[in-house]
């Protein structure tokens, strides 16, 4: 097992190295020119050069690329055009927010998803079994820009239950600590300001939730379908075990596969940040700003991005295939069957 | 009677109409006693099974009869009354052991868990019994096996922790579903000496379903054969294979291949079996009998009793049906 994980981290350098191929050129050759946008419209062309200079743009293209992978190994992808901060500063404050809400996002999704697809499949053809399923098909296909911003009508401006954007009130951001606010106010004891964070995670997290907790939903039914009409649930029931235990125990667990696998990609691409969720509710996370970054053709940001976003990525999927064997005891990874 | 099913009838509600898979079918079983429930596919004889264990599913119901078990009527009763009989007093081994374990449990557990279902056993004396039971079934090595997983197993150990599960709470009755038409021909012979050997230790009663007269004659003490969801007939099984009554009952045993025969090709029953939601007005069978009469194809022939034995056939008796 070990061996096979070691395996597979070895298996992303190559991604890592396309990857990091692919976003490089194309922005040196897709984006626009970032000097003057840096440097504004009314930049001479003296200080646009000066600048070029200054952060390598002038050098041959392989060679900035070399530049850039030399230093992205060592851990230094360069600084933000705009602020001059070291670019994993920059990501890393931004980081939390988005880590937060995807957790958030994916525990909801998954309680909920896993609840009414597994309901749905037991109550097949049934009036619940129809409305769950046409619930999550609205749900797989509305826009959630719109459902965020029908959900701020209608909570914050019409009700006022909840706050419509941040992730917290300015008086009471916790200092220091991880970043994780509804952590960090916990650790603190400031049990004001953890409601006021929860209060401001939950209209932005449900949006976010919906898609993936719609994708759950449907995987767990056709995926329980499937399982409950196996030949061992037959046996379970035979052995006169209550039928909770028979659709739960029996079925359940063995139609989790496809399910772990859905909520592993889900969570990967909710880590990679929810650029719409995020900017309707002025989210500070990493999606909001990569898509500020690449209007701003800020190269540094845009790259190291990119390449973590890809190794999240890579890591959920490693992840859902160590969880396989451990849900499944026919597979063994890195054993030949004897 | 230990277990007696009275005028049971099970009906399939489909697209086309309504199949009734199990019509007017009764029959019992005596304490150690072997009976074999003969029939080809969809003569109703495993739904009689599963109505019998109450796991008759949606669109499936039993619309009417008695199963009568210690004076108790199953039909009716609710799914958590039956959970108290089911794999307790009453068990069930399947066609398919390659498929009737769960894949992700350890068989061992899959085991103890009737066991700790229907007794009030620890953990600890679960696992005693557990493996006591696979010893029982001739697994070798039982402490070690109990840890395997399904598919550690070959099918035919498969079937043998599936009888070790359905035996493992002393079941009065035990149903065995064509236990052995997924296994080779060797491991048959073991499956099946094997119930009957725990027949006899146990002195269960075992209701026999299977398409293999050769298994019938090995086993069983009484055959009932169905077809088109009713009895056709029912005997001892001496009586089956010597004299047999009904024509459907006659052909199944003419397309046995003999030994000490030479023929070039089997013998077989014309026809084929008629669909289940249009059978025809008269004697299901009579589309294919050698000794159809006008009569037949208008009436159907009632059950009754020849000589200590039963066949619905107007060959014997001319008495009709009467709840068609």
């Amino acid at each position: 097992m070990i061996k096979y994980i070691i395996k597979r981290l070895l298996m992303l350098i190559p991604v890592l190295i396309g990857v990091s191929i692919i976003v490089f050129f194309l922005l040196r050759v897709c984006a626009p020119d970032p000097a003057p946008v840096v440097l504004g419209q009314h930049a001479t062309q003296a200080s646009m050069d000066e600048w070029r200079e200054a952060n390598g743009l002038n050098d041959n293209v392989i060679v900035q690329y070399v530049n850039f992978i030399k230093g992205a190994v060592k851990g230094d992808f360069g600084q933000s055009y705009y602020t001059n901060n070291s670019v994993l500063n920059e990501i890393g404050s931004r980081f939390p927010a988005t880590i937060e809400i995807a957790i958030f996002a994916i525990i909801i999704a998954t309680i909920f998803g896993i609840a009414i697809g597994v309901i749905a499949a037991v109550k097949k053809n049934s009036i619940i079994d129809n409305a769950s399923m046409v619930l999550s098909l609205v749900g797989v296909s509305i826009p959630i820009f719109w459902l965020g911003i029908l959900f701020i009508i209608l909570f914050v401006k019409v009700l006022g239950w909840l706050p419509a954007s941040g992730r917290i009130d300015a008086m009471l951001r916790p200092d220091g600590g991880t970043g994780f606010y509804l952590i960090d106010t916990l650790v603190q004891g400031n049990f004001e300001a953890f409601k006021n964070a929860l209060w401001h995670i939950i209209l932005p997290g449900v949006t976010l939730a919906l898609y993936t907790l719609a994708i759950i939903s449907r995987m767990t039914r056709s995926s329980m379908l499937d399982a409950l009409n196996q030949d061992y649930i037959r046996t379970a029931r035979s052995k006169g075990i209550g039928e909770g235990k028979v659709v739960i125990k029996h079925g359940l667990r063995n139609a989790l596969m496809p399910i772990v696998t859905v909520i592993g990609l889900q969570f990967g691409s909710l880590l990679g940040g929810a650029v719409l969720t995020e900017t309707v509710f002025a989210w500070p996370g990493i999606g909001s700003y990569t898509v500020e970054c690449i209007t701003k053709s800020d190269f540094p940001v845009i790259q190291a991005v990119v390449l973590i976003i890809a190794t999240i990525f890579v890591l959920m999927n490693l992840i859902v295939d160590i969880i396989y064997a451990f849900l499944d005891p026919r597979i063994k990874y890195g054993k030949r069957e004897s | 009677m230990l277990l007696e099913v009275e005028n049971l009838q099970t009906e399939f509600k489909v697209k086309r109409g309504t199949v009734k898979a199990v019509n007017n079918v009764s029959f019992g079983v005596e304490k150690g006693e072997i009976l074999a429930i003969v029939g080809e596919s969809g003569s109703g004889k495993s739904v009689s099974s599963l109505s019998i264990m109450g796991l008759i599913r949606n669109p499936g119901k039993v619309t009417g009869g008695k199963i009568m078990f210690h004076d108790e009527n199953l039909v009716g009763k609710s799914n958590k009354e039956m959970n108290k009989i089911r794999g307790d007093k009453i068990s069930m081994i399947f066609q398919e052991p390659m498929t009737s374990l769960n894949p992700v449990y350890k068989i061992g557990d899959q085991i103890m868990e009737s066991i700790l279902t229907h007794t009030e056993l620890s953990k600890t004396e679960a696992k005693e019994t557990a493996i006591k039971m696979l010893d029982l079934v001739g697994i070798p090595s039982p402490e070690k096996r109990m840890d395997d997983y399904p598919h550690q197993m070959s099918g035919g150990m498969r079937q043998r922790v599936m009888i070790a599960m359905a035996l493992s709470c002393n079941p009065e009755v035990l149903i065995a579903d064509e236990p052995t038409t997924a296994l080779d021909v060797t491991i048959q012979a073991q499956i099946l000496e094997l119930i009957d050997r725990l027949r006899n230790k146990i002195g269960m009663a075992v209701l026999l379903i299977t398409h293999d007269l050769g298994v019938v004659a090995e086993t069983a003490d009484r055959v009932v054969v169905m077809y088109c969801g009713r009895i056709v007939e029912q005997a001892d099984v001496k009586d089956i294979f010597t004299d047999p009554l009904h024509p459907y009952t006659k052909g199944l045993l003419e397309s046995i291949p003999r030994m000490e025969e030479d023929r070039d090709r089997l013998y077989m029953i014309k026809g084929v079996v008629p669909d289940p939601t249009k059978l025809p007005k008269g004697c299901s069978f009579a589309d294919r009998c050698e000794n159809c009469m006008e009569k037949c194809k208008e009436h159907m022939p009632a059950l009754v009793d020849v000589g200590g034995r039963k066949v619905r056939c107007f060959l014997y008796s001319d008495e009709e049906e009467v709840d068609v």
